[in-house]
C-alpha cells in the first residue's frame, strides 16, 4: 500500500482502511472520495438542508479520522460510516432545538418540525429501554445495523419469514411504551 | 462536497443517466431503484391496511428497506466505475493488476449483495402485506414481490459476475440464497 503509483480505485475498502491507519495521506483522500456520496446521501435522506448536510459531511469524516482505530472489522467500514452518519444527523436535528428561534416564519416552521422530530426520537429511545432484551436486539439489528431478515434469522436461529412479524410485534410494544410516555404516537410507519 | 447524488435526480434525470453512453450507472443501480420501488409499494399496502395490527410495523420496516437501498443507487455506480477503472489500468504490473481488479470487483460485489439482501427483505414484506393486509392492496403487493424478485436476481447475478467464483465464495452463496428466497416468495404469491 505504499507504492507511489497506487491505483486506489482498485483497492478494497478494508485495504484503504488499513492504509489510513498506517498514516498514508493518499489513503485518506481515497476514503473521503469513496464514501462522500454515501455520507451525503444519508444526510439528505434525513432531510437535512444543504448547510446541515455539509456540516454532517465534515463532522462525519472528522470523526472517522479520529476514531478509525476503534473499527474492529475493516470490512465493516461502510456500515460503520452509515451508523456514524445517522447519529450525526440526529445530533444535528437536536442542535437545531438549542438554537435561538429565528424570526423568519419559514425557518421557524422548519425548526418546529425538527423539534418535534427530536422530541419523538428522545421518547422512542426512552421507550426502547422498557422493552425486553430480545425485542431490543431484533430492532437494533434491523433498524440500526441494517441486517437482512436472512442474516437475523441465522443469528437468532429463526426462519427468515417470521422475522418481519416478530419485528412488528416488538414495534407494537414499543408503540405502546411510547404512547404511555408521550401521548399520541408518531405518524403511521414511524419506528 | 461531492457531485450531486444519483438518488437526488428527478426520475427523468436518473433515466437519462442510465440511458447515457457512460457505462455507469447500470443494472446494479437500476436494481437498487427497483428494490426501493418495491419497498415503497409494500409500505403503501401496509399503510392502507388499518385493520391489520402489524400494519404500522410492516410500514416502518418497508420504509427502512427503502432508506437503506436508495444510497446504493449511487454506491453501485461508484463501485462499477471503480471496477472499470481497474480493468482499464494497463500501466500496472501484471501481478498487481490482477489483484487490483479482484479487489475492485469484490467491492462491486459487496454493494450488489446489499441490494440483493434488501430485495429479498422487500419480497418477504410484500408477501406479508398480500396475506394479511387489506385485500385492496394485494395486486400492488404482488407487483412489489415481482419487482423485488427481479431486482434480487439481477443483483445476485452481478455478485456472481464480479466475484468470478460463483457460490464457492461466501458472498456468492449468500447472493444466490437471496435470489432463491425471493423467487420462492414470488412463487408462493403467484403471478
Amino acid at each position: 500500500m505504499t507504492g507511489t503509483a497506487m491505483d486506489w480505485a482498485a483497492v478494497s475498502d478494508a485495504e484503504v482502511v488499513r492504509a489510513c491507519r498506517a498514516g498514508e495521506d493518499a489513503a485518506w483522500r481515497e476514503l473521503v472520495e469513496r464514501f462522500s456520496r454515501y455520507v451525503y446521501a444519508i444526510a439528505r435522506a434525513h432531510r437535512l438542508d444543504e448547510s446541515d448536510a455539509e456540516d454532517v459531511f465534515q463532522e462525519t469524516f472528522t470523526r472517522i479520522y479520529e476514531h478509525l482505530g476503534r473499527l474492529r472489522d475493516d470490512d465493516a467500514i461502510r456500515p460503520w460510516i452509515g451508523q456514524l452518519t445517522r447519529r450525526l444527523c440526529i445530533d444535528r436535528l437536536r442542535a437545531a432545538v438549542r438554537d435561538p428561534v429565528p424570526d423568519d416564519s419559514e425557518e421557524r416552521g422548519e425548526l418546529d418540525r425538527r423539534m418535534i422530530a427530536v422530541d419523538e426520537a428522545v421518547s422512542v429511545q426512552e421507550a426502547l429501554r422498557t422493552l425486553s432484551a430480545d425485542c431490543r436486539e431484533i430492532l437494533d439489528r434491523f433498524f440500526c445495523r441494517d441486517q437482512s431478515y436472512n442474516t437475523i434469522g441465522e443469528l437468532l436461529d429463526l426462519p427468515p419469514g417470521t422475522i418481519a412479524s416478530r419485528i412488528s410485534r416488538c414495534l407494537g410494544k414499543l408503540r405502546t411504551a411510547y404512547e404511555g410516555r408521550s401521548g399520541p404516537a408518531p405518524a403511521s410507519g414511524e419506528a | 462536497m461531492a457531485a450531486e447524488d444519483l438518488s437526488a435526480l428527478s426520475l427523468t434525470g436518473l433515466l437519462d443517466e442510465l440511458a447515457s453512453e457512460s457505462p455507469a450507472p447500470a443494472s446494479g443501480s437500476a436494481a437498487a431503484v427497483a428494490v426501493a420501488m418495491a419497498a415503497a409499494l409494500v409500505e403503501m399496502g401496509a399503510r392502507r391496511s388499518p385493520g391489520w395490527e402489524d400494519a404500522m410495523g410492516v410500514a416502518a420496516q418497508a420504509r427502512s428497506i427503502r432508506q437503506r437501498t436508495v444510497p446504493l443507487v449511487q454506491a453501485d455506480a461508484d463501485a462499477y466505475a471503480a471496477s472499470l477503472a481497474a480493468l482499464a489500468a494497463e500501466e500496472t504490473a501484471a501481478e498487481g493488476r490482477d489483484e487490483a481488479i479482484a479487489n475492485a470487483l469484490a467491492g462491486a460485489a459487496d454493494v450488489a449483495l446489499d441490494i440483493a439482501r434488501a430485495g429479498t427483505d422487500a419480497a418477504y414484506l410484500a408477501e406479508l402485506v398480500a396475506d394479511r393486509g387489506d385485500p385492496s392492496g394485494r395486486d400492488d403487493a404482488q407487483a412489489a414481490a415481482v419487482l423485488a424478485e427481479a431486482a434480487t436476481r439481477v443483483a445476485a447475478a452481478l455478485v456472481a459476475a464480479n466475484l468470478m467464483t460463483g457460490e464457492s465464495d461466501e458472498r456468492g452463496s449468500a447472493a444466490a440464497s437471496c435470489a432463491r428466497s425471493a423467487a420462492m416468495v414470488r412463487d408462493r404469491m403467484g403471478e
